[in-house]
């Protein structure tokens, strides 16, 4: 591989690590919140 | 913002950075590889801070906040060690080595991993953060020792930062630890309104199996 390559190689990791990292978090946030919303249901009398 | 300021510092880095006499443009790698580490070591210190809040004053959002910025700091530990990785293999000829700085290193990726999995396994949330605490204080003592591993026989350089570095690539370095720190303080803050999220939907079941007579065991 080239120079080039492992440059590349490099910063696609870091944003395909960022990337998803962030939707991971995004989708534990709206789980969580549905969460909540059933358990308030839940709660009704 | 954080994701705009880190594309834009990268941009930055790219262009504004002349190739290295040695390392030629592998040299561009220290703009994500430098600030990742540094994230990560940041991270720990963060956690060690909240660690001792929690034991000192036992305030939920403590403990929270420190699970937060530890998971944040694992996946910043584990971008320094594969980019460490991608950088090692053209400059030492090697994807790994025992070296010291690695090897302290991989130790922080241990802890924080052991730090995740404990949180996972124990049940009771006195517990838990509890013992938490603690292995998030051992946690933090590892970076003292990666800092200063690089002195103990490694091949690893001497630890790159604004002031080691030529002025050519002392402000690319300094907008990407910018960038990076900013990052952190993101995934900190989503992992955080995240967890507060699920901590509150935990209370609404328990109020609601208390209200209809009984709790599921």
């Amino acid at each position: 591989m080239s120079e080039w390559g492992f440059v590349i190689a490099a910063y696609a990791l870091t944003w395909v690590a960022v990337v998803g990292y962030v939707v991971y978090l995004r989708v534990r946030t709206a789980r969580a919140r549905t969460e909540l919303d059933t358990a308030a249901r839940e709660a009704e009398p | 913002m954080s994701l705009v300021a880190l594309a834009g510092a990268q941009v930055l880095g790219f262009v504004i950075s002349p190739p290295d006499r040695d390392m030629g443009h592998l040299q561009k790698i220290m703009y994500v590889h430098v600030p990742a580490a540094w994230s990560a070591f940041l991270a720990a210190f963060v956690l060690f801070i909240f660690s001792v809040l929690y034991l000192v004053r036992k305030q939920e959002r403590h403990d929270l906040l420190a699970a937060s910025v530890a998971e944040a700091g694992a996946v910043l530990t584990a971008l320094t060690l594969a980019l460490g990785s991608i950088w090692g293999r053209p400059t030492w000829g090697v994807w790994w080595t025992w070296d010291p700085r690695l090897t302290t290193t991989a130790v922080l990726m241990l802890l924080y991993v052991a730090y995740l999995a404990l949180r996972a396994f124990t049940e009771d949330p006195e517990r838990r953060a509890r013992w938490s605490a603690a292995v998030g204080i051992l946690t933090f003592l590892d970076v003292p020792i990666v800092y200063m591993s690089v002195r103990w026989r490694s091949i690893h350089q001497l630890p790159s930062s604004p002031a080691t570095v030529d002025s050519e690539y002392a402000l690319g370095l300094r907008v990407n630890g910018l960038a990076f720190l900013l990052l952190l303080i993101y995934l900190t803050a989503q992992r955080y309104h995240a967890a507060r999220l699920e901590r509150t939907a935990e209370a609404r079941r328990e109020e609601a199996a208390l209200a209809h007579g009984g709790v599921h065991v």
